[in-house]
């Protein structure tokens, strides 16, 4: 079936060449008029000739020797010689006069037998020429002729030099109008004016075919690029799609480290001149034959042609990483910025069903990039046992053949040592290894097997909760609340279990800026009427924000483990745990820490006064629940 | 196609246009002869489009057919006569050239015996027509 881009682009070439062709026709059409008029002029030319003959004949006698100096004969001779040029002139031909040329070059009247008495000129009266015809019937002893406009009409002017002992003596010269223009050509205008309107016609319609599609492809290419950093976005992706080898190019998928607390901290105008900036960066370190995209918020697609030599996209990409690295931001007048990022490379798309398959394992890679620390490159290595790769469809046809499993992870309460409750972890059991949320997740995000993942999580939580009537918390990305089927699936489940909502625990997370806080909050809020408790995950990195705390009142605030993991090694990182305690003591809100991994860190925490502790030291995850603990 | 030329040149070739013509070589004469820009113009040819005055007595020119359409009142003045009408030229001393039409044709005589009694220097290109 033929797009619409090709139908447009016959259609105006069509046009294109049907107003040609209808060009030539008119041209040819005139030319041919043009000839038919000249063979009739033709035609009158060699009448006048003929005519001018018998005149210079009859003048030669009337003249005889005078016609040395025609401009010195006596008015009697000039007289008799006018009537002659009288017998010729009628309304076909109204001026028939002979003029001559006097020693200072100047041009008079001989005769004139002009058919109206007052047009005549008088013997020796000068004549004013408009053209340079008349001299050059003098010069070139040749008749002459010319067709001109005049306020009259279309006038004729012939001439007919007078010879004698090769010299021009005098002009015989007629003035007259071709009538047969105009009946010719009023004979024919219906057929010109007919001509006109369709050139006109097809002139207007090509001119606004061409209109359109430079508007077409002006919108088409505006629709194609992102405003704010100039490169083309998702929807171009989507055009160029078809025309990606996926044989040539490894892809890889870039993302910008904590990049919504640039926004939240110096504005979103900051974080408009950040990502202009590292869009800047990309364009540059990258190759003429290589394509960056703007692929969403902060994240950015490139394929990178390697030619064969599989290590290069990994050096342009060191380069990239290097250069945000060293680049300082300035996003206002005194404040600059550092920006890093995250990569996740995959260097043989080829090996993968589709182009949006191999996307998704360079998102699954960046995923990892971003969970190991951010600021660094994930490569996917083509092993299957290490990278086996799971799409939306698998792991729905994984849950509906139950090998989705919740493992539990204690906390612990830091004051009493004893386990207080437990956070329930994804897992996925395939063919005898366990998969980690990392490892499918990424491709999950608003489709129909997240929304059976949670269903499935928040059941067997609620299992574990009736019976061991402890406390669960299960986490969530609340950007899936965005979704309102996920969302609901929440809901309905939460509500069906109301009886024991008191003892869940959602702990929010973002992955991603969240742009429609609103809708999110209104949607937390319903789930804690329900009795839920609300804990703010991953505090103090990523896209945990302060809104939370100002919306809604959490009941616990989960630090991110990679503060925790600085505790014993950057001294700041313990000034920012006693801070973010002090705020919530006045909020009234527990506290968690994750990542506890070690004794030392357990002491250090339970003396700053945390609430809670969770991580490897306190228990790892498992399915079943571990009541005991080693480290009390 | 010359044809078609034609008949566009002819559509712009009005009465209007030519009498247009013929009324800005008529000023650019006048102007020669009077050294001014600006220059006072008594006629009744209203078919030229020249910006006349109404008193003839403030006019430093007159473009008539003839003598006798100047006001009696002003003919004794020893302007600046210039005449529309061939055989009305002929038949007096007074003018200083003609402007007429003739087979379609503008045809312009300047006197040359007139020109020297009123002292006049013309540009070079009026030199054809002084007889």
């Amino acid at each position: 079936m033929l797009s619409s881009n090709y139908i447009k682009y016959f259609l105006i070439t069509s046009i294109t060449i049907l107003t040609f062709f209808v060009f030539l026709f008119f041209i040819y059409y005139q030319d041919t008029l043009e000839n038919v008029i000249i063979g009739i002029e033709d035609n009158s030319f060699k009448q006048i000739e003929s005519l001018s003959i018998k005149i210079e004949k009859r003048l030669e006698e009337i003249l005889n020797s005078d016609i040395e100096s025609p401009l010195e004969i006596d008015k009697n001779t000039a007289r008799k010689a006018q009537k002659v040029l009288e017998l010729f002139s009628s309304q076909i031909y109204p001026f028939v006069y002979a003029v001559a040329k006097d020693n200072e070059g100047k041009f008079r009247y001989l005769f004139d037998g002009s058919f109206e008495k007052q047009e005549r000129g008088e013997f020796l009266q000068k004549f004013d020429p408009e053209s340079g015809i008349w001299d050059k019937a003098y010069e070139y002893k040749k008749s002459q002729k010319k067709v001109q406009a005049d306020v009259q009409g279309v006038r004729t002017t012939f001439l007919y030099p007078v010879v004698h002992k090769n010299e021009t003596k005098f002009i015989i010269a007629f003035d007259f109008s071709m009538k047969e223009h105009r009946i010719l050509e009023d004979a024919f205008s219906p057929i010109r004016f007919f001509l006109i309107l369709i050139l006109v016609s097809l002139l207007i319609t090509l001119i606004l075919a061409y209109a359109m599609a430079f508007l077409f492809y002006k919108q088409k290419k505006k629709t194609a690029i992102d405003s704010l950093t100039n490169l083309p976005n998702r929807y171009y992706l989507s055009e160029i799609a078809h025309r990606i080898r996926l044989n040539e190019v490894s892809v890889a998928l870039l993302d910008l480290d904590h990049f919504k607390q640039v926004n939240d901290k110096y504005g979103h105008l900051a974080g408009d001149k950040a990502l202009k900036k590292i869009s800047s960066i990309l364009a540059q370190s990258l190759r003429a034959h290589d394509i960056l995209i703007r692929y969403g918020g902060e994240e950015f697609l490139i394929f990178i042609a390697h030619n064969g030599d599989f290590s290069v996209p990994e050096k342009v990409l060191r380069r990239i990483l290097e250069k945000t690295r060293e680049e300082k931001i300035q996003i206002s007048k005194n404040n600059f910025i550092n920006i890093t990022i995250s990569i996740g490379l995959n260097p043989h798309p080829h090996q993968s069903r589709s182009l949006k398959a191999a996307i998704e394992i360079a998102d699954k890679m960046l995923y990892l990039a971003k969970v190991n620390g951010r600021n660094r490159i994930e490569i996917f290595k083509d092993s299957p046992e290490k990278s086996k790769i799971y799409h939306a469809e698998d792991i729905t046809n994984m849950i509906n053949a139950g090998k989705l499993i919740a493992f539990f992870q204690p906390i612990a309460d830091s004051k009493t040592g004893k386990i207080v409750k437990y956070e329930a972890l994804a897992r996925v059991m395939d063919e005898g290894t366990i998969h980690l949320p990392i490892e499918f997740l990424p491709y999950i995000k608003s489709t129909t097997a997240y929304r059976l993942m949670s269903k499935v999580i928040l059941t067997k939580a609620f299992d574990m909760i009736k019976k061991h009537k402890t406390a669960i918390s299960v986490n969530f990305d609340v950007e899936n609340f965005l979704d309102v089927t996920i969302y609901e699936t929440i809901y309905d489940v939460i509500y069906e279990r109301r009886d024991l909502a008191s003892m869940l625990t959602l702990e929010l997370l973002e992955d991603k800026e969240i742009k429609n806080m609103t809708e999110i909050l209104e949607r937390i809020e319903a789930l804690q009427k329900l009795g839920v408790k609300i804990a703010i995950d991953d505090f103090g990195a990523g896209y945990s924000n302060f809104e939370y705390l100002l919306s809604i009142r959490p009941d616990f605030l989960k630090i991110d483990g990679s503060i925790i993991r600085m505790l014993n090694i950057n001294p700041h990182a313990k000034e920012v745990i006693k801070a973010i305690l002090q705020m919530c003591i006045n909020l009234n809100i527990k506290v968690i820490a994750e990542f506890v991994s070690d004794e030392e860190k357990s002491d250090e925490l339970r003396k700053m006064g945390i609430d809670y502790l969770q991580g490897f030291f306190i228990g790892k995850p498992s399915p079943k629940l571990i009541e005991a603990n080693e480290w009390n | 196609m010359k044809k078609l030329i034609l008949i566009l040149t002819l559509l712009f070739s009005t009465d209007i246009f030519a009498f247009q013509a013929r009324s800005k070589l008529l000023t650019k004469l006048l102007t020669d002869i009077l050294h001014k820009e600006d220059i006072t113009i008594y006629s009744n040819d209203t078919k030229l489009k020249l910006k006349t005055i109404k008193d003839c007595q403030e006019a430093e020119a007159f473009v008539v057919n003839s003598i006798s359409e100047i006001p009696t009142h002003c003919q004794s003045n020893k302007k600046i006569i210039f005449l529309t009408n061939y055989k009305e030229y002929k038949k007096t001393k007074d003018a200083i050239g003609v402007l007429f039409w003739q087979k379609g044709r503008p045809n312009l005589i300047l006197n040359e015996k007139k020109i020297k009694e009123l002292s006049i220097k013309l540009p070079e290109e009026f030199a054809p027509y002084i007889e």
